[in-house]
């Protein structure tokens, strides 16, 4: 793998990293990749040490990486976003509808992956069409996806009624509750997402195409790439991804709830710049991401079991994103 | 805008429906001030939580108690609530306290405690049965107001205070909130049942917002002059309605009680707000773990009371101020009763 | 001369932008095996001509020939397929990604898994390594990012990007203009590889010195016209100057 071009798998040591131990330690991108991970062991240290019986408990360790595997699932489909210098303020509201629409198939006795297909097309149409106003009208993603943060809650609203609807399912609630070797259901799924997205960014021709496409635009149409075929994939997927992290929330909390959730949101753009991916397009990995939303679920379980006030939460999970993002700034 | 009335206890309490005895979790008696308790409520962002939060701990601190709550870390963040319940779940409390976002989102994590023979009270908002049995989750104690009762009460006094034959506006919070259509719903089945010809406009949903409902009930009384008074399904909605251009006398009732509230019923602003006690909701539920652990009878069942607060007795209503917070109102203008408290031992 | 030997020709070409008549009627050609420079004042319609050719434009009137063959182009892609490559002033190298992805951009070497295309990147790798070495370019590692290569080296990528497809033709749009003395030096050594490799090579340049050494025939355009066309040996820079200011005439 080649190290330099995805620094991502610079936690994967060794594969072929030509580059001596010394040019890596001058690439800056080498240091926002490994900011995350420093920052997340140091939470992990910090807390541990303040309450170990706790917050290291195996018990809750599985808690840390239940509540991650929703919003890393998001943060893969917003990785691809900015990586394309885009971003997409509609996942809260497209999981939302994807819960819906999975809610109006099951009240219909649909199977439940019939249930879970239909609030995945539903994200990816709701994904296709951010992508395609965006590159064909060439209409700012922050203002489009903005419009559709709106459109789908509110088509969710009016699907649904305003009311809930109430799924039990023990397949669904197996998959949220159970573990295996001491590793949730959920992460397994998570991770599989991450390291196909892994795969799919650094070892396809679609994933060159999508960071030409981000980092200079005007440079992957004069080479004939198409920037309308990679947003509409780009927005494709992460409506598709939330669409598919609907399911994951209907097993976790048994119902399809009809208001939007746009902590979601927050955490999806925190963690991607936590994770060392430029606002700017053309750079991003999924790992730095996926670990960066370790780290903000990690921080606030401790600072839960610690019993910091909920006021003082906020500020500490702003405080690590402003501080990391201008670290990552400053050594770049 | 003047009125005078006798003063409406409409409810001082419905209560102990049913005690049921709890197999004795905490078998060894405890002392009330060695219970451990914490408490996962909804985002702190409304006054109404605040004053659960400083019920909790208020009343924690009465029995030498230092109660840990935790709020959800977002509006609507229904599964961020239930990772907070998890992550304080892994901890060794004796009690956790309740209020789910949504009916369903903590089962399975109340399920897990449940697990751990731990006690859960319910408060504010129930938790749904069907969904807790699914998850094997079970609650010891519910409290919480009954906001159908309350929008009832308001809709038969509204009508005692207009007439017959009038048009109300109605302002909603969220949609889809079940809150809100429980006021609201309450509103119109308590104003049908004292006057069969009144008629509404609405419910517009202004989102539990003030600025938002001060647009919509201008839009509303431009569409429709012949309102005669609101309804509005929370205070901060009550108060947006108050300066809307053509509201002249018009009646307007809130719901909560909230400090704002009290101060515009007092200057006349508006007429009403039927004040629910969120204080006394976070008291109960610490008195409700109390029991538990000291292996008491706790009762399953408890509704906190609601008082409608007008110009009659928002004096005696505004006596009851605490210092401090959105929701000084914290304890009823009058007696109600507390099924919990007598039976803590001491 | 014969129509056969030449790589290309536009035929009295005409483009205009709204009211712009940016090329009124522009004839040029070039052999495989020469370089064949454009110059002109700013505004002439040097960048025009050359982006009808390479299909970024499509002309409103007139006819482009490659070997003799009639053509339109309707995007870049397909002036590629017909052996056009372009080097824009800009390059076109986007700067995240390494030498050997901008080498291959769009054209990667894939195994294909039904839908999913996997990059070979070994094999890209070495044929990048191959792709520089046959213009003699260094540079320490395909696998390095564009954007820590000197202009130079960037300017030689991006040569070797259009070079490296079984191109014939190789157009050039001012390569220099931002190159110091040295890396310009290693530019023309590069063209004149190519050359050498029988390309036929279309270059627009201001620098006139840099024109007389490497070009074998130079046309010069003034206000949308070329006005006149000649071998290089038979001119000097004087008269290049004399042309493209509009004080002399040649036909
Ligand atoms: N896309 C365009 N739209 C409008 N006018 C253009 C465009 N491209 C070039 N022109 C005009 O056409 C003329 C020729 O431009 P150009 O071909 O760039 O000249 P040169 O490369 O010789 O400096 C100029 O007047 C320029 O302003
Ligand atoms: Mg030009």
């Amino acid at each position: 793998m080649d190290t330099k071009s995805n620094p991502g798998s610079a936690s994967k040591p060794g594969a072929d990293s030509k580059l001596s131990f010394k040019q890596r330690l001058r690439d800056p991108y080498f240091w926002s990749d490994w900011l995350v991970v420093v920052a997340f062991l140091l939470v992990i240290v910090v807390f541990g040490a303040i309450n170990p019986s706790a917050f290291l408990s195996i018990y809750n360790l599985n808690n840390i990486l239940v509540a991650s595997a929703i919003p890393a699932i998001i943060v893969v489909g917003q990785t691809f976003t900015v990586a394309t210098a885009g971003i997409d303020l509609s996942v809260s509201s497209i999981l939302t509808l994807g819960a819906v629409i999975f809610g109006i198939c099951f009240t219909k006795e649909l199977p439940v992956w019939v249930c879970m297909l239909g609030g995945m097309l539903a994200g990816m149409i709701a994904g296709i069409i951010n992508g395609l106003i965006i590159s064909v009208r060439k209409i700012n993603d922050f203002i489009v996806t903005l419009g559709m943060l709106s459109i789908a809650a509110g088509t969710a609203l009016v699907l649904s009624n305003g009311r809930p609807v109430q799924i039990i399912n023990s397949g669904l609630a197996n998959v949220a509750i159970n573990e295996k070797f001491g590793v949730p259901y959920l992460m397994y799924i998570a991770f599989a997402i991450v390291v196909f997205s892994h795969f799919l960014l650094f070892h396809t021709r679609f994933g060159v195409h999508l960071l030409a496409v981000g980092g200079d635009p005007d440079s992957a149409r004069a080479m004939g790439v198409s920037i309308v075929r990679i947003k509409v994939a780009v927005y494709g997927i992460s409506g598709l991804l939330a669409g598919f992290a609907a399911t994951l929330a209907i097993a976790r909390i048994g119902a399809a709830e009809p208001a939007a959730n746009t902590a979601i949101l927050l955490n999806s753009v925190a963690a991607v710049v936590l994770g060392g991916v430029s606002l700017f397009g053309g750079r991003a990995t999924i790992f730095g991401p996926f670990v960066a939303t370790l780290l903000l679920q990690a921080l606030s379980n401790g600072l839960t079991i610690i019993g910091v006030a909920s006021y003082y939460q906020y500020i500490s999970v702003g405080i690590v994103v402003i501080l990391s993002a201008s670290l990552v700034r400053n050594v770049r | 805008m003047k009125r005078k009335s006798s003063a409406v206890i409409l409810l001082a309490v419905a209560a102990l429906t049913v005690s049921s005895v709890l197999p004795g979790q905490a078998a060894a008696k405890k002392k009330a001030k060695d219970v451990k308790i914490a408490a996962v409520v909804k985002g702190l962002d409304n006054p109404f939580f605040i004053g659960i939060k400083e019920g909790i701990e208020e009343t924690a601190l009465k029995y030498g108690i230092r109660a840990n709550v935790q709020a959800a870390p977002g509006l609507n963040d229904d599964v961020g609530q239930a990772n907070k319940l998890d992550s304080l779940a892994g901890q060794n409390y004796d009690c956790y306290i309740v209020i789910p976002i949504s009916s369903n989102n903590l089962s399975q994590a109340v399920g897990k405690i449940t697990k751990k023979k731990k006690t859960v009270i319910n408060i504010d908002s129930p938790i749904d049965a069907t969904s807790l049995a699914a998850a094997g989750g079970k609650v010891t104690s519910f409290a919480g107001t009954d906001n159908f009762a309350a929008g009832e009460a308001g809709g038969k006094d509204m009508i005692a205070k207009i007439g017959t034959g009038k048009t109300i506006g109605l302002i909603a919070g969220l949609a889809g909130n079940v809150t809100s259509a429980a006021r609201i719903d309450g509103f119109k089945k308590g104003a049908l049942a004292a006057d069969p010809t009144v008629k509404f406009v609405g419910p517009e949903n202004a989102d539990w917002d003030t600025t938002k409902a001060l647009d919509k009930a201008n839009a509303m009384l431009l569409a429709n002059p012949s309102i005669a008074a609101f309804f509005a399904a929370n205070d901060q909605m009550a108060q947006g309605i108050s300066k809307a251009t053509n509201i002249g006398t018009k009646k307007i009732y809130g719901v909560d009680g909230i400090a704002d509230a009290l101060t515009l019923v007092k200057s006349g602003k508006i007429s009403a707000t039927i004040s629910q006690y969120p204080y006394v909701m976070g008291q109960m539920g610490v008195q409700a773990c109390i029991i538990a652990a000291q292996g008491g009878k706790v009762p399953e069942k408890t509704i906190t009371p609601y008082y409608i607060i007008d110009s009659s007795n928002i004096d005696k209503a505004l006596a009851n101020n605490s210092s401090r917070g959105y929701f000084p109102n914290q304890l009823p203008p009058g007696t109600y009763d507390n099924p919990y408290e007598k039976l803590i031992k001491k | 001369m014969s129509t056969t030997s030449l790589a290309i020709e536009c035929n009295a070409v005409k483009k205009s932008f709204g009211n712009v008549n940016a090329l009124k009627g522009a004839t040029i050609s070039a052999r495989p095996g020469e370089v064949t420079a454009i110059v002109g004042d700013n505004g002439a319609g040097k960048t025009t001509l050359i982006k009808c050719i390479a299909g970024v434009y499509q002309p409103d009137e007139g006819e482009i020939r490659i070997n003799g063959e009639s053509v339109t182009f309707d995007s870049p892609e397909s002036a590629r397929v017909a052996g056009i490559e372009t080097v824009y002033q800009n390059l076109s190298l986007v700067e995240d990604l390494t030498i050997w992805q901008n080498l291959f951009l769009n054209r990667e070497i894939t195994k294909n898994l039904g839908v999913v295309k996997i990059l070979n990147r070994a094999k890209m790798r070495e044929e990048s390594e191959a792709m520089l070495k046959k213009l003699d370019v260094y540079i320490p590692s395909v696998r390095s990012r564009t954007r820590g290569l000197s202009g130079g080296q960037r300017q030689a990528v991006a040569i070797c990007r259009a070079v490296g497809w079984g191109s014939k033709v190789v157009i050039m749009d001012e390569p220099t203009a931002a190159l110091g003395a040295r890396e310009t030096m290693k530019v023309e050594e590069l063209i004149k590889k190519m050359k050498a490799q029988g390309l036929a090579i279309l270059l627009i340049s201001h620098n006139f010195e840099q024109v007389l050494r490497l070009s074998d025939h130079i046309f010069v355009m003034r206000q949308g016209d070329v006005i006149a066309g000649m071998r290089t040996k038979d001119t000097t820079g004087d008269e290049l100057v004399a042309l493209i200011t509009g004080s002399a005439k040649r036909g």
